[in-house]
């Protein structure tokens, strides 16, 4: 817990999860743009009724505070604030506008609010205090480990719910039976990369396989721009995972390399 | 410990604390629910809307003429009730049916 608190993470995996954030922040955009439009055409379903109705002016203000969200993320201008403004706008329309509710509108918020909370590294400085990575790493882990624990349920092992989930093409000439298979073993990976990722000896074929769930997702997924921003939001984390922390006293005794 | 670390610790704690209690929490409602990382574990379709007028006489209605987007996730038992008596006077309640199971009736 020590380290957790006190230690120090390198800084240079940190560039690929603000590259990564930044682009799931504008996919998001043209998300809340689709989802937004389709809630305004029919009732709202609020969590406060004394909001007003979501309009045209107000899903062009939700969608101009992810693209500058994002490109502050990208450009690594106020990276922070942008990430910041990127897990307040998703989570003021959620609460506004329920219909937009989306698990990777939830990880985007979460995932961009834990990425604010990591400070730039001081001048000539190449480390970071590592916990805000390891709650964003932890974040992931919740991810995998309780939706493969919500996939405990007769419903998921017909294959179905995955079925319903893919591209037309694959939907109607895969037989139900290989999605039966697929299913359980994307429970087993969802199980498997919740802990793998954290064993050092085992990230050398978890990092490669998570990338491979959240590719196959996209290209198999009948979602897609959803489905993008999720696996995108997932996939800036795993930098995170590509260096441990030390403590501070321990990295200050270790030379510097000739 | 220093106050730094301190504060430190009661973030990092209050973080976990949502990161690990909130999902398991979802796994008492139906699945697909909110905030439980219920991507792909079950297959829930939209419940049908029984508009029962003040007459007597019922209507039913899909989900999506009522609404341009549906999440499965959504309480729209409570949620969506009084929208829908605020759309029509003559409507004295709504019943929410999937298959057969009445899923809850609400009065306007």
């Amino acid at each position: 817990m020590l380290t957790v608190l006190d230690g120090e993470v390198a800084a240079a995996p940190l560039r690929w999860t603000r590259w990564l954030l930044g682009v799931a922040a504008l996919v998001t955009a043209w998300d809340a743009w689709i989802a937004l439009h389709e809630a305004a055409d029919g009732l709202p379903i609020r969590t406060f009724r004394s909001l007003p109705r979501v309009d045209g002016a107000a899903i062009t203000v939700v969608a101009a505070l992810f693209v500058v969200g994002g490109l502050l993320l990208l450009a690594d201008r106020a990276a922070r604030a942008g990430s910041a403004l990127v897990g307040i706008t998703a989570a003021a329309t959620i609460v506004g506008e329920q219909l937009t509710y989306s698990n990777h509108w939830v990880l985007l918020i979460a995932t961009s609010l834990l990425f604010a909370l990591v400070p730039r590294p001081a001048t000539g400085a190449t480390t970071v205090p590592y916990w805000p990575v390891f709650l964003l790493r932890v974040q992931l882990s919740s991810v995998y480990l309780y939706t493969a624990i919500a996939k405990l349920n007769a419903s998921y092992f017909t294959g179905r719910p995955l079925k319903w989930g893919t591209i037309s093409i694959i939907d109607e000439n895969v037989p139900e039976k290989v999605f039966v298979v697929l299913s359980a073993g994307l429970l087993l990976v969802e199980a498997f990369l919740a802990v793998a990722l954290w064993i050092p000896r085992l990230r050398r074929f978890a990092i490669p396989l998570g990338v491979l769930l959240h590719v196959s997702i996209v290209l198999a997924g009948a979602d897609a721009v959803e489905l993008v921003a999720f696996q995108l939001t997932s996939l800036a984390i795993y930098p995170l995972f590509t260096r441990d922390p030390a403590p501070i006293a321990a990295r200050r005794a270790t030379p510097a390399p000739a | 410990m220093s106050e730094t670390a301190r504060r430190r610790a009661v973030v990092v704690g209050a973080v976990l604390a949502v990161q690990l209690l909130v999902p398991p929490l979802a796994l008492r409602h139906d699945r697909p629910a909110a905030l439980g990382w219920h991507m792909f574990v079950a297959v829930k379709p939209e419940p049908e809307v029984i508009l029962v007028h003040r007459d007597g006489s019922e209507e039913e209605i899909s989900m999506y003429d009522v609404l341009g987007r549906f999440r499965p996730e959504i309480d729209f038992v409570e949620r969506l009730t009084p929208e829908l008596c605020d759309r029509d006077g003559e409507i004295a309640r709504v019943r929410y049916e999937r298959g057969d199971e009445v899923l809850g009736e609400r009065p306007c």
